[in-house]
């Protein structure tokens, strides 16, 4: 009778070089860069594959899983900024302001913010545990790479911290698997985005020296200056002052300056213009295809009687689906663009006012986005979209400087805030009549001057929510809380709901109250 | 016969809990279900004479199934898992199936429709079912399902002298399928958005819905599918043999697909899973058949 075993070790690794299992990944040097474009493709894309086919999220509609679009209809589909005509359900909940625990849009933005941050955690883990085998030029990149993985992490977690308040919380030392994990209330995590975003600074490359598309100082200051803006929501307590001292380090950088010309900041080669962008989502025809990203932004705003090949550089047709309240519009003095050129409106066959949410030629529609380059020519293809989305946008900061003047914030002044703002207004106007007084420049001028300079690029809802005019009744648009005049809505409104189908799984969950 | 089948480790794409892996939902062995019924199948030689022979069988079977589990997380009997597979054609945000503990596979989760005093549905009116004042996705509910519930089966064949005449047809009771063509039909989709006209269906007709905005999760479009199916019937004449019993010929004509009794609106009721949208028509295949035999 014979008994055999092995005596050899179990474990091994394939053999074939064909085969990557995580145990043989970084033997190739060149998969530290790789896998950091994954964590950056994140933003605009919805799984390994382009276009549609192989989702990390299971939805009917693979676009809608991915970053930019949820994130997008979550800043702008809920306020004065868009009404949405295709009368998805989702959708409609979130313009009307009565979306519950089940809405779908809630589920996939929270899905999606997560999977990244996962994926950032692992990325983190892994490389950090071969980062002493590494030397020389490897290893300063790798040590790179982890900030900017970090720096993204503390994005996606700025983003949940701000849709949902009190989270689920994991991070590299947690390894994937069947754990639960815990929450995290608002403003603890607002401690560690910022303890975060200030410990990678010395090792994020210099404001303006990195690779296009990358994360570096300055956009570690720019998102410390809008964390720091909005931290009396996030945590109770004012940071006015921390919020100018960032912004004076991303202008005293000296790279950065506003365009000379504002509608060309938003077409197909925009990605020429890193003097007033800091960080965008990198878009490319060719290379970066997803339902999901700049290209639902620029289709679905696209529809009626526009020109969607020539005008828009999308020959493929508009979705007809996003386009501004009569509300917004009026918000500029003059809506025809011949004044203030950031009235970017289409509204040829257009009629005002909108009483039937769902017909696309109602409403006046924006024409902010386009997939032609600032010469007139058609992106590389017909769908999917060149124009790069700008996350992180130098006017951003004059604003948020002069904001936080306002707010009682130290380090700054009045007059320098007032020149920021005209600065902004000269660049909108053309010339220096659209420029405001001293007496002017009061805090409902900043929320009003700030859906004009920023609208369409996803801050309207914080912002709003920063100003008190999310709910509540001070504020009314087309269609708020359902109705066509507007109503007052509830203040729970303010943060959205944990998905019921997180929290059937996760018992560490609690609801967020109102819920 | 009665039949209890418990089938545990079912394959189901199930959700997981955020930030404990890369995906969303994972493909796991982890549901488990239940299905109760009885059969019972008859066969019987009615007449049976030199000249007249009459053949009938006849079967049916009853089956109620429920499902027990479906993730292995807590368990929270609230825990409801829509249907990846059951998205509602014509809109980005609908899926309009899915799965409960204590409830059939694959029932319709849809919106409890109110209907004015004539019978209408009144557009975009639902009832509240948890009374919280607002109309959303919380007050969906578990409707019907896309199996049925009793299956039958009749056949029957009859020969008088050289003629034979033989058919099949089938019946299912209880299943219900979402008439996606119907719901995807109302006044709105005329005017398409790009600037143009649009053709709808009659069904659209029905409802009159202009406005159309959560029409199509509402359980108006949850139809009763039960159907009587006769699948084939054929007749058939023998030639007496001729040339010493050296040839046996037969000629037969038959029909398959023959006609179907049903109340569902939509084009077929026997669709599998219950979701109709796009559903190629069965044909009716007229057939004419000669038959030899050569000693």
């Amino acid at each position: 009778m014979f008994v055999t075993s092995c005596t050899k070790k179990l474990d091994t690794k394939p053999i074939d070089p064909l085969v990557t299992t995580s145990a043989t990944l970084f033997d190739n040097p060149a998969a530290y860069k790789q896998f950091l474009a994954k964590l950056y493709g994140s933003l605009a894309l919805s799984g390994q594959k382009g276009q549609f086919g192989a989702p990390e999220i299971q939805a009917s509609d693979e676009g809608t899983t991915c970053f930019l679009r949820e994130y997008w209809a979550a800043e702008e589909v809920t306020t004065d900024e868009c009404l949405n005509a295709w009368g998805d359900g989702g959708l409609v909940e979130y313009h009307g302001g009565i979306w519950s625990d089940n809405n779908l849009y809630v589920q996939l933005m929270y899905e999606r913010l997560f999977i990244n941050i996962a994926y950032t955690n692992e990325y983190i883990r892994d490389v950090n545990a071969k980062l002493g085998g590494l030397t020389g030029s490897l290893k300063n990149d790798a040590t790179q790479y982890v900030a900017e993985a970090r720096f993204l992490r503390a994005y996606f977690y700025y983003c949940a911290m701000d849709m949902y308040g009190n989270c689920p919380f994991a991070t590299e030392a947690d390894l994937p698997g069947t754990f639960i994990p815990k929450q995290i209330a608002r403003a603890d995590l607002f401690k560690y985005i910022e303890s975060e975003l200030i410990a990678i600074q010395p090792t994020l490359a210099d404001a303006g020296a990195n690779e296009y598309a990358r994360a570096d100082k300055a956009a570690d200051w720019a998102l410390l200056s809008r964390l720091y803006l909005n931290a009396k929501v996030f945590t109770g307590t004012d940071r006015s002052t921390d919020c100018i001292t960032y912004c004076n380090k991303v202008i005293s950088s000296g790279k950065y300056a506003l365009h000379n010309n504002y509608r060309n900041l938003f077409l197909a080669d925009n990605n020429s213009y890193r003097d007033e962008i800091i960080m965008p989502i990198a878009e490319d025809g060719v290379n970066t295809q997803s339902y999901g990203d700049m290209t639902f932004v620029i289709h679905a705003a696209v529809g009626g009687s526009e020109d969607a090949a020539n005008e828009f550089g999308i020959a493929s047709g508009g979705w007809a689906g996003n386009r501004p309240t009569n509300t917004f519009v009026n918000k500029f003095a003059d809506p025809s663009g011949n004044t203030d050129k950031r009235a970017i409106f289409y509204t040829s066959g257009q009629t005002i006012p909108i009483t039937n949410p769902t017909v696309f030629t109602q409403g006046y529609l924006s024409a902010k986005f386009k997939n032609v380059t600032s010469t007139g020519a058609r992106g590389s293809n017909d769908t999917f979209v060149d124009t790069d989305f700008p996350l992180f946008r130098f006017a951003e900061i004059y604003l948020n400087y002069a904001e936080a003047v306002l707010r009682g914030g130290s380090g700054g002044d009045r007059g320098t805030a007032l020149s920021y703002i005209n600065k902004i207004r000269d660049r909108a106007y053309g010339n220096a009549s659209g420029e405001i007084t001293d007496g002017q420049l009061t805090l409902p001028f900043m929320i009003d001057e700030r859906g004009r300079e920023l609208y369409w690029e996803a801050f309207r809802r914080t912002d709003l929510i920063r100003f008190g005019l999310f709910t509540g009744g001070s504020y009314l648009w087309d269609f708020k809380g359902n109705v066509p005049n507007g109503a007052a809505t509830d203040e729970h409104l303010n943060v959205f709901p944990i998905p019921a189908s997180d929290r059937l799984l996760n018992s560490n969950l609690k609801q967020n109250p109102g819920y | 016969m009665l039949i209890t089948k418990k089938t545990s480790n079912l394959l189901i794409v199930t959700n997981v809990p955020v930030l404990s892996n890369f995906s969303s939902t994972l493909l796991q062995n982890v549901a488990d279900m239940t299905n109760k019924g009885a059969e019972l199948g008859l066969n019987a030689v009615a007449i049976s004479t030199k000249d007249v022979n009459w053949q009938i069988g006849y079967n049916i079977s009853y089956n109620k199934n429920t499902v027990t589990k479906l993730n292995n997380a807590n368990n929270n009997p609230d825990f409801i898992q829509t249907n990846p597979n059951s998205g509602i054609a014509g809109t980005t945000s609908g899926l309009i199936q899915a799965n409960k503990v204590g409830y059939p596979l694959n029932s319709f989760y849809v919106f409890q429709q109110i209907y004015d005093a004539n019978g209408k549905p009144i557009e975009d009116g639902y009832v509240d079912r948890n009374h919280d004042g607002q109309i959303n996705s919380a007050d969906q509910y578990l409707y019907k399902k896309p199996d049925p519930t009793v299956l039958m089966g009749i056949s029957s064949s009859v020969r008088y002298k050289r003629i034979d005449f033989s058919f099949s047809g089938r019946v299912s009771l209880g299943n219900y399928n979402y008439n996606n063509v119907a719901s995807g039909s109302t006044y709105r989709g005329l005017y398409s958005s790009l600037g143009y006209l649009s053709n709808q269906t009659k069904a659209a007709n029905d409802t009159k819905f202009t406005n159309a905005l959560q029409t199509n999760l509402s359980d108006y479009y949850i139809q009763n599918a039960s159907f009587f199916r006769m699948d084939n019937m054929t007749v058939g004449y023998t030639f007496p043999t001729f040339s010493n019993n050296k040839y046996k010929l037969r000629v037969s004509a038959g029909v398959q697909n023959v006609f179907v009794i049903t109340s569902y609106k939509g084009l077929d009721p026997e669709i599998s899973g219950g979701l109709d949208n796009n559903f190629f028509p069965r044909a009716r295949i007229y057939q004419l058949g000669l038959n030899c035999n050569f000693q």
